[in-house]
């Protein structure tokens, strides 16, 4: 190992995650620097150590029963510090790498620079540690306070020490993450066929579901505890072990808090070892030459989406985008969506019950996770295109067209999820056909709100730079995508949503179940059809001139 | 050498290539009426007014911020001819070529493609059209192919003439064997040639080519440049910006000298000459000396100590 070389690849990775996708302003010049990091963890913790010390002052000396449960709430705060820290860590930095293209992978400077795996690897972990280093420094400052209160401040110092190690070996399992991810992106290399395109796809959303479901704290404990069948199931997750031992010191079992100190720091060591091996073995430095079929050239101007009523070129641009989620590394996570969702569901039925759902009540949240896609998709169909929107602009393709495309593959997306959701949802709850019916036609609704809300935020906030992790929309975009997306999600499917608990009352006013249900729809065609007009006249501003 | 019009033919602009009269007048075609002209025989008779010129730029500005990439340019390309845009980096060229295909709104001015008003009917405009940027700018999940037949469709070719098409562009070029390889694997020459088949495939009337040679091998530019010849003697107008003054010398009819946004001279190489004083010169003599960048001893000592 070269300390001075980790410690400069750190800084220049660190200052690489740092500026991808920022923009000139005074905020993204103060926080483009690494030492801007560690200011802002002082201050998270300064902060949120603050409020909560005056939120307990405020509160004072409360009942004894309420005094009794907060104490609980604090011991439980401080004891599962390290193991959220850990899994927030992961996942945050999971999906940040999952969303990278591969065809910035293969040119790293590193891969022409005299650098050994070891250290780029230690490097690249700890660059990974500090980015997410704000994480910690806001939950030890809430926590902090709470301890005190107790008297565990030791505790407290001991978790403290422990989140770092967590996120250290958190950074190294993303390392080990992000060769498995090149190894799959080259497992291809070289061979014809769709047969490989089908492969790659189904090889990368099976790592995605792997992250994703792997590291669910609900589905980790149900699995383990099914063949252990013992209570603290967790203590044989290696996420858990630096609470573990949190856990011990607090109950005065030095032994046992040590032996799990020990293997908290093991695993974190173990980690990095492996993160190196697999680094060195799988990482791959070429791009990806994929033979996409081996058939003659057969030109194809008909098909399905002709006979839909789009014009040759609109079917062309559907044909690419949709060939885009399924060859993009960056976007194949869109594809793996619904499959989690859809397992999640699965999962959680295998666990808790569905109850009563004649109106479809608790499958709503599965709705919402539709229609999010389909805002998620939609905002991002313009952005995606990347500087390659030039061809679209050169060629003789009118506003209406290029529009109409993007529209249809957010909502085949967004259509496609929220009826798998409402068909499994209301199998799993036995609903009626009443119910799946209402469910269905919900589903549908929200599925073309969200398309025209997320396709209106496209054409108004598009990001078409490439980075190694593009954005697609601006942050604003997205944000404000999100929140008109759920708002009116939410509002169309208010009637199923309160008919359960209101539904009385709301009789008792002359209102009929049918009545509220058709009312949520026509507030959701309302809606759909204000954002078809606001994206329509986005999408003419922007094939008026190109943005970059 | 002078610059020429190829093998001494078309001395002057060829006559109008439409057999017939559009049934309309330019800036006259519905919206309905479009989808009807979505193939390559249509595209040739749209809007296309006979007698105009195939490029007329008219006193057009255009500023990013405080900078003034184009400073009232005027251009004149004749059916059937080759102008060459010769500038230093950061010129303007690559602006005013972006103005031209109407991707970028100029500030003042006004830009005419066989007579059509690219402002004003600019899906129309692109139709006959075809454009190679600096760098390309491809699909790169997408095959060769797949590209190839995804421009197609942008300009409505007919499935037939768009195989005839696309098979003698790849097998001039030599891709043939690697287009059905992702884009992302392609070396940069090959993402050229692809490119280029794309702006060249639907035949357009008014050829953009933004510094279309780079990272082409020697026997694939000789190709271009001959079938950019063979282009114009058929009465297609090409605008060529190159940094390389010897491939303007060889096939340009005209050379548009830009510099800091302006066009500084206009005129074949024996005209330049003449105004730049410098009789029997090289193109990069007058150009240096047009620019006023010529004397750059100073600069080559300074790097070579």
């Amino acid at each position: 190992m070269n300390p001075r070389k980790i410690v400069k690849i750190s800084s220049v990775l660190v200052k690489s995650q740092l500026r991808s996708g920022r923009s000139g302003s005074l905020g993204a010049r103060l926080l483009s620097n690494p030492p801007a990091v560690l200011v802002l963890d002082i201050a998270a913790f300064a902060l949120s150590a603050g409020l909560v010390y005056a939120i307990l002052g405020a509160i004072g000396t409360l009942p004894a029963g309420l005094e009794s449960l907060l104490d609980t709430m604090i011991y439980q705060v401080v004891t599962s510090l390290p193991a959220f820290i850990a899994l927030a860590v992961f996942i945050a930095a999971v999906l940040f790498e999952l969303s990278v293209s591969s065809k910035f992978a293969s040119s790293d400077v590193v891969n022409w620079l005299p650098v050994s795996q070891t250290d780029y690897v230690t490097a690249s972990t700890l660059s990974v540690s500090y980015m997410y280093s704000f994480l910690p420094a806001l939950a030890l400052g809430v926590s902090y306070p709470l301890a005190a209160r107790l008297d565990l401040q030791s505790a407290w110092g001991v978790a403290a020490v422990l989140c770092f190690v967590a996120l250290f070996a958190m950074g190294a399992l993303v390392e080990i993450m992000r060769a498995a991810v090149n190894r799959v992106t080259s497992l291809v290399y070289g061979r014809a066929g769709r047969g490989t395109i089908v492969i790659r796809l189904a090889v990368t959303v099976l790592v995605i579901l792997t992250v994703e479901l792997g590291v669910n704290p609900v589905i980790l404990s149900s699995l383990i505890g099914s063949f252990t069948g013992v209570v603290n199931a967790a203590l044989f997750v290696p996420f858990f072990w630096p609470s573990a031992s949190v856990s011990y010191l607090v109950q005065g079992q030095a032994l046992l808090s040590g032996a799990f100190f020990g293997l908290s720091l093991a695993f974190a060591a173990l980690a990095l070892f492996a993160a190196v091996k697999v680094r060195a073995r799988y990482w791959s430095p070429l791009p990806v030459t994929i033979e996409v079929t081996e058939a003659a050239y057969t030109p194809r101007t008909g098909g399905f989406l002709r006979s839909l009523g789009l014009s040759v070129a609109e079917a062309a641009l559907v044909r690419k985008d949709l060939k885009g989620y399924t060859r993009r590394r960056e976007l194949m996570p869109y594809l793996a969506l619904p499959v989690v969702f859809v397992a999640l569901i699965v999962v959680q039925q295998a666990t808790t019950s569905f109850g009563s759902t004649e109106t479809g009540t608790t499958v709503y949240p599965f709705w919402l996770v539709g229609g999010i896609l389909a805002v998620l998709v939609g905002s991002t169909g313009v952005g995606q295109e990347g500087k390659a929107i030039l061809n679209l602009y050169a060629s003789p393709m009118s506003p209406g067209e290029f529009l109409r495309a993007k529209l249809l593959v957010a909502f085949l997306f967004g259509s496609t999820t929220v009826v798998a959701m409402a068909v499994v949802s209301s199998i799993l709850a036995s609903a009626t056909p009443l119910g799946f019916a209402v469910s269905l036609i919900s589903s549908l609704v929200i599925a073309i709100e969200c398309t025209f809300i997320g396709v209106g935020f496209a054409t108004r906030f598009p990001d078409l730079q490439e980075r190694p992790r593009p954005r697609f929309v601006r942050p604003l975009g997205m944000i404000l995508a999100m929140l008109a997306g759920i708002f009116s999600a939410f509002v169309t499917a208010l009637p199923l949503l309160i008919w359960p608990f209101a539904g009385g009352y709301l009789e008792g006013l002359g209102l009929s179940f049918g009545e509220a249900v058709v009312g949520g729809v026509i507030f959701g065609g309302v809606v759909s059809f204000a954002a078809y007009r606001w994206a329509r006249s986005g999408s003419s501003e922007l094939m008026a001139e190109i943005p970059i | 050498m002078n610059c020429r019009r190829l093998d001494g033919l078309v001395p002057t602009p060829p006559g109008p290539l439409v057999a017939k009269a559009p049934p309309y007048a330019p800036g006259q075609i519905r919206v309905k009426h479009f989808k009807a002209l979505r193939s390559f025989k249509a595209a040739i008779d749209l809007g296309v007014v006979d007698g105009a010129a195939a490029l007329k730029v008219e006193a057009i500005s255009k500023s990013f911020g405080p900078t003034r990439a184009v400073d009232g340019v005027s251009l004149e390309l004749q059916k059937g001819e080759i102008l060459g845009l010769l500038g230093p980096n950061g010129s303007g060229k690559s602006t005013t070529m972006k103005l031209i295909l109407g991707i970028i709104k100029p500030d003042s001015g006004e830009i005419f493609v066989l007579g059509k008003d690219v402002l004003r009917d600019a899906v129309e405009t692109k139709q006959i059209v075809g454009y190679v940027p600096e760098t390309p700018q491809l699909y790169e999940f997408l095959s060769g192919i797949e590209y190839l037949d995804f421009v197609a469709d942008m300009y409505g070719m007919s499935s037939g003439l768009r195989k005839e098409r696309i098979t003698q562009f790849l097998d001039a070029l030599e891709l043939t064997g690697h287009e059905n390889q992702m884009i992302s694997g392609y070396s940069q020459g090959m993402k050229q040639k692809v490119a280029i088949t794309g702006a060249l495939m639907h035949r357009p009337q008014l050829l953009i080519l933004d510094e279309a040679l780079n990272g082409l091998d020697p026997r694939s530019a000789k190709i271009v440049k001959d079938l950019l010849r063979n282009l114009a003697k058929e009465g297609f107008s090409v605008l060529f910006s190159t940094h390389v003054l010897e491939i303007a010398e060889a096939i340009c009819d005209r050379v548009a000298i830009m510099y800091q946004g302006r066009v500084l001279a206009v005129g074949t190489v024996t005209e330049l000459r003449k105004k730049a004083g410098l009789p029997g010169s090289s193109l990069e003599e007058v150009f240096l000396k047009i620019t006023g960048t010529s004397d750059l001893r100073d600069i080559v000592e300074a790097l070579s100590k």
